[in-house]
């Protein structure tokens, strides 16, 4: 009986946003939807409105960077669409599936199941090898490893880490690490990768490798991207561009075919 | 000094400071208890235990102080790697804005002062209630003589207090500055918590090795000593042995972790399933880099639990047997015959006559002993008995009616027996005889009392303590009769026996009856005799339990110090440890673990990290009482019978810190998530 008023009450909702939504079309096609999102934090002389209703949708299979000044709200925005923290209001769904006002663990397996996360920290467990950072989220969804075992393969020869497979993190290299917290974003065939400052930690020339690397994922796995970052130079391997300000998109930009360097012109010109 | 931040800092970190504050609390209550128990009243009343309790902690006291404060010690370096860990960031800030390391050092040491003294406070207050209780066991332990208020406040114990807490202090200050005097700002500021494995690791097969012969040698080291006989080696070698022993130990621990991995890799279906992976790293990272540590707490538990068991077994059967063997408070014997002054007088009669204060009596009886032209020789093989029984064989055995024995099992709260017109029975219980008095009554043998002929009515042994005596030295052999058969026979003596009423001074009766005796002496053919001897319960109590109960009371101490020591600085390594894989825990959360798996995961690794030492401490703890109980009932002759009651404390003690441990190493993870 909970479920079905559940699944009652998700659809009437489903039906207030369609009509709050502007473009059907768009709607129907969306994989991610952000509609009138605000965050609030602090009350008083502290209150800070650090998202103010923020409105867009992302299709299945695009790579979305996130571009802003530092206290723009990029960081806050991910954390609600990465269901790490709750917006004061809106609506975020993800293929139907209502992000807000999920209960905690439904939202435990909804990231273990739709989410992979690159942090600029990497976030790898100290204490495990390579392959065994890789295949945590499979264990965490009680999936036999076993099972999956030609994946990893192919994951790690693609990501060419295959040689490093039994070294613990502290003996890897920043360009390394990153390079397994893909591996381990992408084992788990989640449909939305969720990156934050992934080239932050990293040199120049890992940072390109890595987001070459984003780029073919996104190409060949088919996989959503969200990239939070401040660099232009790690943006222009996305397909659109979402600017912030101030808690509000004032830019959204789509590649459209344009090459990387012609892209990369348009971010520039957007941030400056 | 910065007053201010120091007590708004204590108060912000009141969580962070729980274990010290608890370990710290408990250790001060137990030092105020241990130290007032030799003053309180209760052992005032009683002079012989009272004595040796002093004696003892006055020449004990002085050197547990000692390791009390080296365990301490521990403890402080635990707990300031605690604190340094959960802080870090807001010292090295403190750092940043110009504080000098001085400064920082003497902050922290001014919130450790602080809670070091709340913890004295609210130690003394749990002290006073401790005392309390521990003069309770006593009283019923060395039978106190004491009816006033438990209460008691013992000025020169709160002295020590206060001198153990300034010396603590001096000890927290110069731990504060060994750590923080190597310590770099970058260090406090860095993200990065790796540490290193004390012991630097060779490949994984020698560790393997290494574990399974260092298993071998502890395994093949508890057999050995396991037996008491063993233990004389340690007098010729001791020093040679305990070091190889403690350095077995470290390299056990210390390849533990290489063991468990290469061991699970062998299932790889086990190690990869669930949270397994996660949860074996974990605990392999913990048994690394604590090796020396853990080996530490590994021995400090083995002694605390053996203790606990040796010395709360060995309490419960001393208590147990001083019951069995005094069932009543008083007994008195009036001998009869020729020789003897009052062939007609009971013995009532002569302690009225004397002046005896019977409204302390609160049941009493007097029964009569007979003997006939029976001796022990006569009834059982004399051939084997013990060389202090060498008289046995010539004396007489004594006769009980069977309504005497019948009152005296009534006063013992047992039921009557009967007995055929022409039967007996004989009751016996007493070590060196028994098996003799076994194979007689096997026999069926028919006795002739005085020209009667009596049959064996029951081939038991009966086994009632029915006169007082030494623990152990009972009854040799007693015949019960039908009351009309001792009509014939004679008397040897009439004993008088007694239970006292409620909050009786039996000091009091004791003075009476030391000086009431010493009037009936006499010299017969050179020799000195008395036509009474007495004893009594309290007398029995002190001359059993003397030295060995005092010894038993201060071990039980020693072995709950180490034990809380113990958990203590177990508790703050966990803590630390969970300082360290807060992040891990995070990883799992954003991967998709729910909260309480997480939970879960984490409750299972505190158990796992309190189960390390455990592994050697058990085995080691059942080997070292073994032993040590063996000795002991070697040396005083008698059966201690294992009590595991005792484990029952170890096991609220580790309840109240694994619970402990387990809030705080929550909240940890729970406020970075």
């Amino acid at each position: 009986m909970a479920n079905m008023r559940e699944i009652l009450m998700c659809f009437g909702k489903s039906l207030f946003i369609m009509y709050l939504y502007k473009d059907w079309e768009e709607f129907v096609m969306s994989h991610l939807i952000v509609s009138h999102v605000n965050k609030q934090f602090g009350k008083g002389e502290s209150f800070v409105q650090a998202l103010s209703d923020i409105n867009f949708t992302v299709e299945q299979g695009e790579f979305v960077a996130i571009m802003g000044s530092s206290g723009s709200g990029k960081t806050t925005l991910l954390n609600c669409i990465s269901t790490i923290d709750k917006p004061t209001s809106g609506d975020i769904t993800f293929d139907g599936f209502d992000i807000v006002n999920a209960k905690d663990d439904q939202l435990a397996d909804y990231r273990s199941h739709n989410i992979s996360y690159i942090f600029q920290s990497y976030n790898l467990v100290e204490t495990l090898t390579v392959y065994e950072n890789i295949i945590l989220p499979l264990q965490i969804k009680g999936e036999r490893v076993n099972s999956h075992k030609e994946d990893i393969d192919t994951i790690l020869e693609k990501l060419s880490i295959q040689t490093l497979k039994n070294k613990f993190p502290n003996q890897l290299s920043g360009g390394q690490r990153q390079r397994v917290a893909t591996a381990r974003a992408l084992v788990d065939q989640s449909s939305l990768l969720i990156a934050d400052e992934p080239t932050g930690a990293l040199d120049s020339a890992n940072s390109e490798n890595l987001m070459l690397l984003l780029q073919e994922i996104n190409k060949s796995f088919g996989i959503t991207i969200l990239l939070v970052t401040h660099d232009p130079a790690a943006a222009k391997y996305s397909s659109r561009m979402l600017l912030l300000k101030d808690g509000q998109i004032i830019e959204d930009v789509t590649r459209n075919g344009m090459s990387n360097d012609e892209y990369l012109e348009v971010i520039y010109s957007k941030t400056r | 000094m910065y007053p201010k931040l120091i007590v708004r800092n204590v108060i912000r970190n009141l969580q962070t400071y729980t274990i010290y504050f608890l370990s710290l609390t408990l250790i001060y209550s137990l030092l105020y208890a241990f130290n007032a128990l030799p003053q309180h009243p209760v052992m005032q009343s009683l002079s012989g235990a009272k004595q040796m309790l002093t004696t003892i902690m006055t020449q004990y006291m002085g050197l547990l102080s000692y390791v009390v404060l080296v365990a301490v010690g521990f403890l402080v370096i635990y707990s300031t790697n605690f604190v340094l860990g959960r802080r870090k960031k807001e010292l090295g800030l403190y750092a940043t804005l110009g504080m000098k390391k001085r400064q920082i050092v003497v902050t922290l040491f001014c919130e450790t002062l602080i809670v070091n003294f709340v913890a004295l406070l609210v130690g003394l207050i749990v002290g006073l209630v401790v005392l309390v209780a521990l003069a309770y066991v006593a009283s019923d332990f060395f039978m106190g003589n004491y009816f006033g208020s438990m209460f008691f406040v013992d000025v020169p114990s709160i002295m020590l207090l206060l001198i153990s807490y300034f010396v603590i202090c001096v000890v927290i200050f110069l731990m504060d500055m060994m750590t923080f005097r190597k310590k770099r700002i970058i260090s406090l500021i860095q993200e990065t918590n790796a540490r290193s494995p004390f012991l630097v690791h060779g490949n994984q097969t020698l560790q393997v090795a290494l574990f399974i012969i260092t298993t071998l040698i502890i395994v093949m080291g508890c057999l050995f000593f396991a037996d008491y006989h063993h233990l004389s080696i340690l007098k010729k070698s001791g020093i040679l042995l305990i070091t190889i022993f403690v350095i077995t130990v470290i390299l056990f621990y210390n390849s533990l972790s290489q063991f468990v991995l290469k061991l699970i890799a062998l299932l790889p279906s086990i190690y990869f399933k669930k949270y397994n992976t996660f949860k074996i790293r974990q605990f392999s990272k913990q048994a690394d880099y604590n090796a020396v540590t853990l080996a530490v707490l590994s021995m400090c538990l083995t002694l605390a639990l053996t203790l606990l068991v040796f010395s709360g077994s060995s309490y419960s059967t001393m208590n147990k047997l001083i019951k069995d063997y005094s069932p009543y408070d008083l007994s008195i014997n009036l001998y009869r015959g020729e020789a003897y002054h009052y062939p007609n007088e009971t013995v009532k009669d002569r302690l009225k006559a004397d002046g005896f204060d019977f409204s302390v009596v609160k049941e009493e009886l007097e029964y009569t002993t007979y003997k006939s032209n029976l001796t022990y020789k006569d009834i059982i093989d004399t051939s084997q008995l013990w060389e202090h029984d060498k008289d046995l064989p010539k004396t007489k055995v004594p006769i009980l009616s069977l309504s005497d024995y019948n009152r005296l099992l009534a006063l013992q709260g047992k039921k009557a027996i009967s007995l055929p017109d022409d039967g007996y029975i004989v009751n016996a219980n007493y070590d060196g005889t028994i098996k003799q008095i076994k194979s007689f009554l096997a026999s069926g043998k028919t006795l002739m009392i005085n020209q009667t002929p009596l049959k064996l009515a029951s081939q038991k042994a009966f086994k009632t303590v029915y006169f007082l005596s030494s623990v152990g030295t009972n009854d040799s052999g007693t015949i019960i009769v039908p009351d009309k058969v001792t009509k014939t026979l004679t008397v040897d003596s009439t004993t008088y026996v007694a239970n006292y009423k409620k909050n009786t001074d039996k000091r009091k009766i004791e003075t009476f009856l030391e000086q009431w005796i010493e009037g009936h002496y006499f010299t017969l053919n050179g020799e000195e005799i008395n036509d009474f001897t007495y004893q009594t319960k309290v007398r029995l109590a002190e001359l059993y339990l003397g030295f060995m109960g005092v010894i038993v009371f201060v071990l039980i101490f020693v072995g709950v110090v180490f034990m809380i020591i113990s958990f203590s600085i177990l508790s703050l390594q966990t803590s630390t440890s969970t300082l360290d894989s807060i992040n891990d825990y995070k990883i799992l959360y954003l991967l998709g673990n729910r909260e309480k798996d997480n939970k879960m995961i984490l409750l299972q690794q505190i158990l796992s990290y309190f189960g390390i030492p455990f592994i050697l401490a058990i085995p080691l703890s059942v080997a070292l009482s073994r032993s040590l109980l063996g000795y002991f009932e070697n040396f005083a002759n008698t059966v201690i019978i294992l009590d595991m009651r005792y484990l029952l404390l170890t096991a609220a003690l580790l309840g109240i810190y694994l619970i402990f441990t387990y809030q705080i190493c929550w909240r940890l993870t729970k406020i970075s998530s």
